[in-house]
């Protein structure tokens, strides 16, 4: 199940303009950017299971919001996942199993973590290297343009 | 490995190559014909271990080696060049107050006479891997140099993080297949140091930034890290039958070669698999449980995983008792980690303890508290042999006296061909304003506060004087000033230390042995201007350079280690801890772009009174302003000189012991109270320092006439020699000050002013006339813009 943690649309607009600051290095046209942060989570539970942990260990319910099984609804956006290469540490992973556990769920077999990025004005495969070359570093990371 | 003992000298560089070991000929002969002597063949784990203890960042076998240094034709042989420059310097120096000196993880100074408490000072490199994953070289390099600190004696509490960065030109954006742009390595470290930094709570507030075009392929990342330690737990000593007891988090397949990573060099094919992501909250975890366990004594000596994981660590502690392990006992991120990767794996957050059997259970009560895992590995058996077991298969069986000794030592050239001296000059500015503002916004000059705004340098409540200082915390402070009293609890005693810098890579360019006293000068003379008492400095030598198999790189290395030892008697300061990173070094197309010679010195010195610290901000408007030391013709090495393309390369000469005289005289200045505000002369020159105490409301009118006789305009204005402080005077102390300054070389040099220009003149000619709003948002926004 994947699960994406974002900021509320009301107190998102510092961090637009730091992601449109880095994207401006890449590409003038970037117009709008948003960021989430991704849970992929592995384990026997059931859809509200991962509501819960979304809503009640992963996110700020007073500035985040979150979606579970499906990507946040931002029309004219392209979505830009990267995540972690096999093999390289996911501390966040980590400490999110920990979180969850505490929280009174069952431990997850498997959590991987990672970023998505919204990006309007380009084009999936700029968008996509926009990402790896303002966010990313390509010996640890992969990114990859719905 | 079969066929190891029988391997010709091809094929071992062969499976060297194959296993990334990092061994030369002569070593690998040596591991070849000890295990021919056994009748066997050495397993992987027997020839990780001696990989990773054969080290350049285990063993520092170049700066610990035999050098041939030929200089004009004259040649001179180092039996152990690091014993013969900066230990040579300690020793001579042979200072009651150094506590421990290249023994322990860090070295340990004395807080004062009639303190219980020591300072343990360590400053690390992380460069190969911030160069390739700067987030998570960055904060595993914090991490590490923690670490450091906690396995200090018998633990020492971290108090102050330090960071110091090298990076090449933000334009550079475009990089060959394999490098990142600078300004994505500086992103990611600035990123990976705060992280590890806010998240421990531990204060990140004194450290430097530099650019040249040499870093862009290697940037350097030196951070470091203080702590206090009580006197009497300074010692540790392993007794037979402790057991090897891990604390902190779980063993994974991060890091594999790590230590062999350093002895070489970069290129395109560098992969990841040496870098791991730091995870500070389990670090905190670690600190919490050695900080209790300290107090009930549960252990007898500790260290922490470093490069080299268990491979070090239990290899160096048990070097005199021997050690017996079972890795099957290790708790670990995944099953299929095999014996061999666990033993070298450099996993984070962990530290090896010499825990007596009696005080197991205590210590498991407290990781319990602290939520921190521990498991026991095996013990110190007393049999002087290394042997680790994975359940019932033995992996490693070796003696230590091998492990520790059988390092190969053969004589490295080294030729120092000193540069010639231009003394000409080829450019005329027509307008010192505009000098002065080119000056002010150089990347080298300019505010690093979007670096430095990021880290939290106030958690612990103990910072005197912070980064920036004054009323609107424009201006930059020279130390970083702690008054450690939240973890001592002794809230009656005002004692504090200070914390410097020194790094001078331009003029090392011109001469490697005068950069070395610029660096040190540099790094007292700011602890001079806190306040701190500089009769007890004490200093880390941190040396960066590239590949040590070229004569000339490792003749200019050479000769700033001489520059290292003498200047350090000269200032009467000595060495207490140090560490050297080489290859930094890239291979790109077939071409190779070394670093340029890299001198990080990190000074240290109690603070007698906390409260008497004085900033660099001008204070009151028509209080005097003098100058210590001497004005010195040579542009060499200055940043006026790289802007403007300047071609005269005369260093200004270095005389510590006047020096050290004038900076003695300043400190029991501010002591006594005479001093408003001081602030050192240094990149940028005088113009540029004057300019930076008056970013906070107020500023000065100086004539520099009776101080630069001889000189030229911008020799007097931009040129950067040592020795050179601005200093403000309370004007109802000015006969006081000057009546305690006999012997000294100070001169009046004008006055504060509450005017909204700057003004320097030369001989009744006004040469700077300058808005100081206009030269602060210069200053200010510089790099603010890069990024």
């Amino acid at each position: 199940m994947k699960i994406e943690v974002f900021t509320r649309e009301e107190f998102a607009s510092n961090e637009e303009k730091g992601l449109l600051r880095k994207l401006s290095h890449f590409s003038p046209r970037a117009r709008a950017a948003r960021e989430s942060k991704l849970y992929i989570i592995d384990g026997s539970y059931g859809k509200k299971d991962f509501e819960k942990m979304a809503g009640n260990v992963l996110s700020d319910f007073i500035a985040e919001d979150f979606t579970a099984g499906k990507p946040r609804k931002l029309d004219g956006f392209v979505r830009v996942e990267m995540l972690f290469k096999p093999g390289i540490t996911d501390v966040l992973a980590q400490s999110a199993a920990e979180a969850l556990f505490l929280g009174g769920f069952s431990k997850p077999a498997k959590i991987v973590t990672g970023r998505v990025f919204y990006i309007k004005g380009l084009s999936p495969l700029e968008a996509q290297s926009a990402v790896m070359a303002c966010f990313g570093n390509d010996l640890i990371h992969s990114v990859r343009a719905d | 490995m079969e066929n190891f003992i029988n391997a010709s000298k091809k094929e071992l560089l062969k499976l060297n190559e194959k296993f990334g070991w990092s061994l030369n000929s002569a070593e690998l002969e040596k591991a070849r014909a000890y295990f021919a002597g056994l009748g066997r063949n050495p397993t992987r784990a027997e020839m990780e271990t001696i990989a990773q203890t054969w080290s350049e960042h285990c063993k520092h076998k170049t700066f610990s080696g035999p050098v041939e240094l030929c200089i004009g034709g004259r040649k001179r042989l180092f039996r152990n060049l690091f014993k013969e420059t900066i230990v040579k310097a300690t020793l001579k120096l042979n200072k009651k107050w150094c506590l421990s000196v290249f023994k322990d993880n860090a070295g340990v100074i004395e807080m004062s006479p009639r303190s219980k408490w020591g300072l343990a000072f360590k400053a690390e490199t992380h460069n190969h891997p911030c160069a390739v994953a700067p987030y998570g070289g960055a904060e595993t390099g914090v991490g590490g140099v923690i670490r450091d600190i906690l396995g200090t004696g018998l633990g020492a509490k971290p108090v102050l993080n330090t960071d110091n960065f090298c990076f090449g030109p933000f334009e550079k954006e475009k990089m060959p297949k394999g490098f990142l742009p600078p300004k994505k390595i500086y992103e990611g470290v600035v990123e990976g140091v705060r992280d590890y930094g806010n998240r421990m709570g531990i204060p990140t507030a004194a450290g430097s930034v530099h650019f040249d075009e040499s870093y862009t392929f290697n940037p350097l990342v030196y951070v470091g890290c203080v702590g206090l330690i009580r006197k009497d737990r300074i010692f540790k000593k392993i007794k037979k039958g402790d057991l090897i007891v891990v604390i902190g988090g779980p063993t994974g397949r991060d890091g594999i070669h790590g230590a062999t990573f350093s002895s070489a060099d970069i290129d395109e094919n560098t992969g990841s698999s040496a870098v791991q992501i730091g995870h500070a909250v389990n670090e905190k975890k670690v600190l919490d449980v050695i900080m209790k366990a300290a107090d009930k004594k549960l252990y007898n000596a500790l260290t922490d995983c470093g490069a080299g994981g268990f491979s070090s660590a239990i290899g160096e502690l048990g070097a005199d008792t021997g050690a017996c392990v079972d890795l099957s006992k290790a708790l670990l991120k995944d099953s299929s980690v095999k014996p061999w990767e666990i033993w070298v794996s450099e996993s984070q957050e962990r530290m090896v303890l010499s825990v007596p059997r009696k005080n197991l259970a205590a210590l498991k009560d407290i990781c319990g508290i602290e939520e921190c895992p521990i498991c026991v590995l095996g013990s110190f058996d007393g049999s002087g042999r290394l042997r680790v077991f994975f359940g019932n298969e033995k992996i490693i069986d070796m003696d230590m006296a091998f492990l520790h000794g059988g390092l190969p030592k053969f004589v490295k050239k080294a030729v120092y061909k000193p540069r010639p001296e231009i003394k000409h000059f080829t450019h005329k500015p027509k307008d010192y304003n505009e000098v002065l503002n080119r000056i002010i916004s150089d990347v080298n000059v300019c505010s690093k506060e979007a670096i430095i705004r990021q880290y939290d340098h106030e958690v612990q409540g103990a910072t005197v004087l912070k980064p920036f200082c004054g009323k609107s915390g424009n201006t930059p402070s020279d130390a970083a000033v702690i008054w450690p009293y939240a973890f001592t609890g002794e809230m009656d005693n005002y004692e504090g230390f200070a914390v410097s810098h020194g790094f001078d890579s331009q003029s090392g360019k011109i001469n490697p042995y005068l950069m070395s006293f610029y660096a040190i000068d540099e790094a007292i003379r700011s602890l001079a201007c806190a306040g701190a008492d500089i009769s007890r400095t004490a200093l880390l030598d941190n040396f960066c350079c590239a590949n040590p198999g070229n004569p000339h790189i490792l003749g200019d290395f050479a000769m700033a280690a001489l520059g290292c030892r003498d200047a350090a008697i000269a200032y009467g300061a000595p060495f207490i801890s140090g560490k050297d990173s080489f290859y930094n070094q890239s291979k790109v197309k077939g071409k190779d772009y070394p670093i340029a010679l890299s001198l990080l010195i990190s000074a240290i010195a109690p603070v007698k009174d906390v409260r008497k610290t004085v900033s660099s901000e001008f204070k009151k408007a028509g209080n005097p302003v003098y100058l210590i030391g001497r004005i010195k013709g040579g542009m060499g090495g200055s940043v006026y000189s790289k802007i403007f393309k300047e071609k005269n390369n005369v260093l200004p000469p270095c005389k510590p012991r006047e020096h050290m005289k004038d900076y003695l005289f300043l400190s029991k200045a501010v002591e006594s109270g005479f001093v408003a505000a001081a602030h050192d002369v240094s990149k940028g020159g005088l113009a540029a320092a004057a300019a930076k105490m008056s970013f906070d409301g107020l500023t000065c009118k100086l004539e520099l006439g009776g101080v630069c006789r001889g000189l030229r305009t911008e020799e007097a204005l931009f040129s950067q020699g040592p020795g050179l402080i601005i200093v403000e005077v309370e004007s109802g102390k000015e006969k006081a000050f000057l009546k305690s300054s006999c012997g000294i070389r100070i001169s009046k040099i004008g006055f504060v002013s509450a005017d909204e220009k700057l003004e320097i003149s030369l001989r009744g000619e006004t040469q700077i006339k300058a808005d100081t709003k206009k030269l602060l948002s210069l200053w200010k926004n510089s790099l603010g813009d890069k990024i």
